[in-house]
């Protein structure tokens, strides 16, 4: 079946649509020092669910850092990690590791996520990690790879003093905080035991549990609230893509099979 | 009446998912967090649907709103 109407009009523009040309990054120094992050908050972070020793460390460890660089097979990756602490870890009394390692955790978590954040940014000089990168954007769709294409490039050679200054001391209050919070969380020595993780490891699930619940019921509440102020024109356009969704998906089968075609030829 | 009873559906499901957290809270407070973790991702799933179907029939209700009335102004121009 092939599509008509609108949606051959819209198939068209977008093949008529020229390539957007390629802009290479000038990030040098950067690039390695967010390499490094991202394996020491990577290495660090591992430290939050590892009961079983170092090779179970550098599983972790690999699967974290695969998080950043496969953006779109997080739940695989978590399952599989998760997976294989669970046959490889062994029981043992770690209640006494409290102290330190809960601003370990804290510090590799800040540096995962800000090197994360970054990573987008430098990925092409980051060899061969680029090239992987590369092969992974191109299922990314299409505004999300523009934009990391073309806004989150950074045209400065390096940092200033101020940034760097800055940015420090934001890290350090952030790392101090995430600490300070999750020593305020009890935990109960059983039940450490009975999930196989260490104290700072149950802290972060369950301060995750109740903040994600906090969500679910604001996004809730806000939702209901202001989903009824929608206008006709937008009301339409919703219910028209929900059918589409529900009842026409041979349309969206045609839709994305030329989008796939489109990607392929580039 | 078919966009009620969807949206009535819709609640009720929000209504399970939130019965979910009250018991995730409860998991949590009795120290165990794994059972709170899977209390609340069943919960997410819920309440995500049960949002789907509430906002499919406001949307159709707007839509369907606006048909009457456009409807009534053709039969008073009439």
């Amino acid at each position: 079946m092939k599509p008509d109407g609108i949606l051959q009009r819209i198939s068209e523009s977008n093949r008529d649509r020229p390539a957007q040309p390629h802009q290479a990054t000038v990030e040098g120094s950067p690039a390695l020092f967010y390499g490094i992050a991202i394996a020491a908050g990577a290495t660090a972070s591992a430290m939050l669910f590892t009961r079983g020793g170092a090779g179970l460390l550098i599983l972790f460890a690999a699967g974290l850092a695969a998080l950043v660089v496969l953006r779109l097979w997080t739940v695989g990756i978590l399952l599989l990690v998760i997976q294989g602490a669970l046959f490889a870890g062994q029981p043992q009394r770690l209640i006494d590791r409290v102290s330190f390692l809960d601003l370990v955790t804290a510090a590799g978590v800040m540096t995962l996520l800000v090197a994360g954040s970054r990573f987008l940014m430098i990925a092409r000089e980051l060899s061969p990690i680029a090239n992987l990168s590369e092969a992974t954007r191109r299922y990314l769709p299409r505004n999300l790879r523009e934009s990391t294409e073309h806004d989150l490039t950074r045209h400065a050679a390096d940092f200033g003093i101020a940034e760097r200054g800055t940015g420090i001391l934001r890290i350090v209050l952030a790392v101090a905080g995430a600490a300070l919070l999750l020593r305020a969380i009890p935990v109960d020595p059983n039940s450490l035991d009975d999930a196989w993780l260490i104290p700072s490891g149950l802290r972060l699930i369950s301060l995750a549990v109740l903040l994600l619940s906090i969500f679910l019921v604001t996004d809730l509440l806000i939702e209901t609230v202001t989903w009824r102020r929608l206008s006709v024109r937008e009301a339409r356009v919703f219910v028209r893509s929900v059918l589409t969704t529900w009842c026409d998906r041979e349309l969206r089968a045609v839709m994305y099979q030329e989008m796939k075609q489109r990607r392929n030829r580039r | 009446m078919f966009p009620r009873i969807r949206e009535l559906i819709g609640w009720l499901l929000v209504g399970g998912g939130l019965f979910l957290i009250k018991m995730a809270v409860e998991f949590v407070d009795d120290r165990l967090p794994i059972n709170a973790g899977v209390m609340v991702m069943a919960a997410a799933t819920l309440i995500r649907t049960g949002m789907h179907l509430v906002r499919v029939s406001v949307a159709a209700e707007i839509c369907l709103s606006r048909e009457r009335s456009g409807l009534a102004s053709a039969g008073d121009d009439r």
